[in-house]
């Protein structure tokens, strides 16, 4: 039965998840029948599916819901937030029983109090449970393990996403092979290898593009539970919060999702947390007592636009300078340097998170340094606007792929080092007259701006190698967020595509590096983490 | 030649776990029905070995249904699945001329069961 069994599992999580962001949608807009309609069926569909798998528990859970929901639906009930907590309650309920169903057990553990507590609700508030409702389970957040556009037709299929992560490393795989081909072939002078060759690389082309479409997922994958999570941060912290999300159905790879899915919950958190006032300071302040969250996102060519802004209390600079004075980030002679922008970004200095924040997201140490950097290893970046007292305002622009990237190739200190093109903004030769130094830093003149210079060997440690002074280096110009810079290199050696393969420990460790890639001619070269060389 | 199969069911996973259980075990599913009315509409063309019938359906009557099957595709063996609760269901659709039933919570055995005490 362990077929039937993922099925009904991939089922009834499709269930709950649409259960769970619609009945959010009614608490805010009460008077919606379709919507209430359609809670009923999910519910109604739940209690088919595990009656007719024997999962009893879930079944009748699942009625005693739907029998409220038929209530409701008749005008006798209203989506009131207790009845809604009570409905969520019950459908984190579900969720744990889809998950033992999952586990493989053959039983499953019902919930027999909150099975009466649906039963007997009857529009009045109980009295408050011994057991606090837990925030919403992170299984939402997962990127689900298979892949499917629409499963009802005969002309689709449902495929294990490990096929197509599968499928995008053969691919990888391919185009370095080509590339070697052409080394060799061009090496040994076989003629007549070029035509085909071309060919070959168009197709190969043809194919990565279409790799890659099918690995896409819409943003509304990791999205659906965001409502859910705003509201129950909002209720715990007695702040009222009105969230809202547009372009759930903007496409990304879904290697690009499964990351970023933790970095935006952290980010919705702090805005609820931090960013939101309580209903009273609301008021106190002049502004609804009611604020709002919105999350936007947009596609921009190769790339997305992910912003969450709020209304909510705003960051004060000179705070955030002084905090992270006294957190041993910088001097007071430093912060004072600062302009209101670069202020804001210490809320992504290491060590400057305070511990509040750590145990927020339940010991897992992620603060707002994590967020940044794991937006920066996806070759984002990660913008912060803030306007005190009006709200704050995170832009997070992410590449929409990110495994088969145009990179540009140099040699620095005898190793070859590949740069993605996306941050490259011009090469450069650079002339000793042309740098100026200022207070031990080296800067060069670029379109009427001043970017710090420095030498790619010497911020990966590599031994100094005595720099001629009457010939031109060549140097990248590079930007990634904010942050624009001048890189010197050895050589800059061409633009090649390659297949990025994450590094695992201890290599991962390596600053100002994020990957490796194999070259044609069978080379391994690292990837530079263009943001983590810039700070 | 392997015998066919219709499938009236409106829910989707119903249809998915008969289909995929009769499928393995030899049988041709020649359609699928999600009410009443569909069902009909396929009967008189297809004739069907065996219909493989939910006798809830939100359409229709599932005793009027079955009524209409036997008289439509009289030739048809009609297999009630039924869910809990509905014991008196089933025994009338039984006293109408269903051929046989399949219990819940559906299982392959349960399933193969049902379709092997059929008579040809």
């Amino acid at each position: 039965m362990s077929r039937y069994r993922e099925l009904f599992v991939a089922e009834a999580r499709s269930h709950l998840d649409a259960f769970s962001g619609l009945i959010i949608s009614l608490e805010d807009v009460a008077d919606n029948k379709e919507a209430v309609n359609e809670l009923f069926r999910h519910a109604h569909s739940l209690k088919g599916m595990a009656g007719t798998m024997g999962y009893d528990p879930v079944a009748e859970l699942a009625h005693v819901m739907e029998s409220q929901l038929s209530k409701a639906r008749n005008g006798e009930l209203t989506f009131t937030a207790p009845f809604v907590d009570l409905m969520l309650e019950a459908r984190d309920a579900l969720a744990g029983m889809v998950a033992q169903v999952e586990q493989g057990s053959e039983t499953v553990t019902g919930n027999q109090r909150l099975v009466e507590a649906v039963e007997q609700f009857n529009g009045v508030p109980p009295p408050p449970a011994d057991q606090k409702r837990e925030a919403a389970p992170a299984e939402g957040a997962a990127v689900p393990a298979f892949q499917s556009r629409s499963s009802d037709t005969l002309s689709t299929v449902r495929i294990k996403t490990e096929t197509l992560d599968r499928f995008l490393t053969l691919t990888g795989e391919l185009i370095t092979t080509r590339h070697r081909f052409a080394e060799t072939a061009r090496n040994k002078g076989y003629d007549g290898f070029a035509e085909p060759l071309h060919e070959l690389s168009s197709l190969l082309r043809d194919l990565r593009d279409e790799v890659l479409k099918v690995r896409m997922l819409p943003f509304g994958t990791i999205s659906e539970r965001f409502p859910r999570l705003v509201r129950d941060l909002s209720r715990k912290l007695s702040k009222e919060t009105v969230f809202t999300l547009e372009g759930h159905d903007i496409e990304l790879d879904r290697g690009v999702l499964e990351e970023i899915a933790e970095p935006l919950v952290h980010i919705l958190r702090n805005a609820v947390d931090h960013g939101m006032e309580t209903p009273d300071e609301r008021v106190a302040a002049g502004k609804a007592a009611s604020g709002s969250i919105s999350m936007t996102v947009v596609r921009d060519k190769d790339h997305v636009e992910i912003v969450i802004s709020d209304n909510g209390r705003g960051m004060n600079p000179e705070k955030l300078k002084a905090h992270a004075v006294s957190k041993g980030v910088m001097t007071q002679e430093q912060a004072a340097l600062l302009t209101v922008q670069e202020a804001l970004q210490l809320i992504c200095a290491p060590g400057f998170s305070t511990a509040a924040v750590v145990s927020d997201i339940s010991g897992r140490g992620v603060g707002m340094d994590a967020v940044r950097s794991a937006i920066h290893s996806l070759g984002g970046s990660l913008m912060i606007q803030s306007s005190q007292g009006k709200g704050s305002r995170f832009v997070v622009r992410l590449p929409i792929s990110i495994s088969i990237i145009s990179a540009l190739m140099v040699r620095s200190g005898g190793i070859d080092i590949a740069f993605p093109v996306a941050s490259v903004s011009r090469t450069v030769e650079l002339r000793h007259n042309d740098i100026i130094k200022e207070a031990g830093n080296d800067l060069m003149a670029l379109e009427g701006e001043y970017l710090p210079v420095r030498s790619l060997g010497a911020l990966l440690n590599q031994p100094a190698a005595p720099i001629p002074s009457n010939v031109p280096l060549p140097a990248l110009v590079c930007e990634a967020g904010d942050g624009r810079g001048v890189f010197v290199v050895d050589h800059i050696l061409g633009q090649q595509e390659i297949f990025i393969r994450p590094l695992s420990s201890p290599l991962s460790l390596l600053k100002g590096i994020s990957g490796a890639s194999i070259t044609g001619a069978g080379q391994v070269v690292f990837i530079a983490d263009v943001s983590a060389l810039l700070q | 030649m392997s015998r066919t199969v219709m499938i009236v069911d409106d829910a989707l996973f119903m249809r998915k776990i008969l289909g995929g259980i009769v499928t393995e075990n030899g049988y041709t599913i020649v359609a699928e029905a999600s009410s009443g009315i569909e069902a009909m509409k396929y009967l008189r063309t297809l004739q069907p070995d065996i219909i493989l019938l939910d006798i809830i359906l939100p359409d229709s009557n599932g005793l009027e249904l079955l009524e209409s099957i036997i008289q439509t595709s009289p030739q048809s063996k009609v297999v009630i699945c039924s869910g809990i609760g509905q014991e008196q269901v089933v025994q009338k659709s039984r006293d109408l001329g269903a051929h046989a039933f399949i219990p819940k919570p559906i299982s392959p055995e349960n399933v193969l069961e049902a379709l092997e005490s059929l008579v040809w």
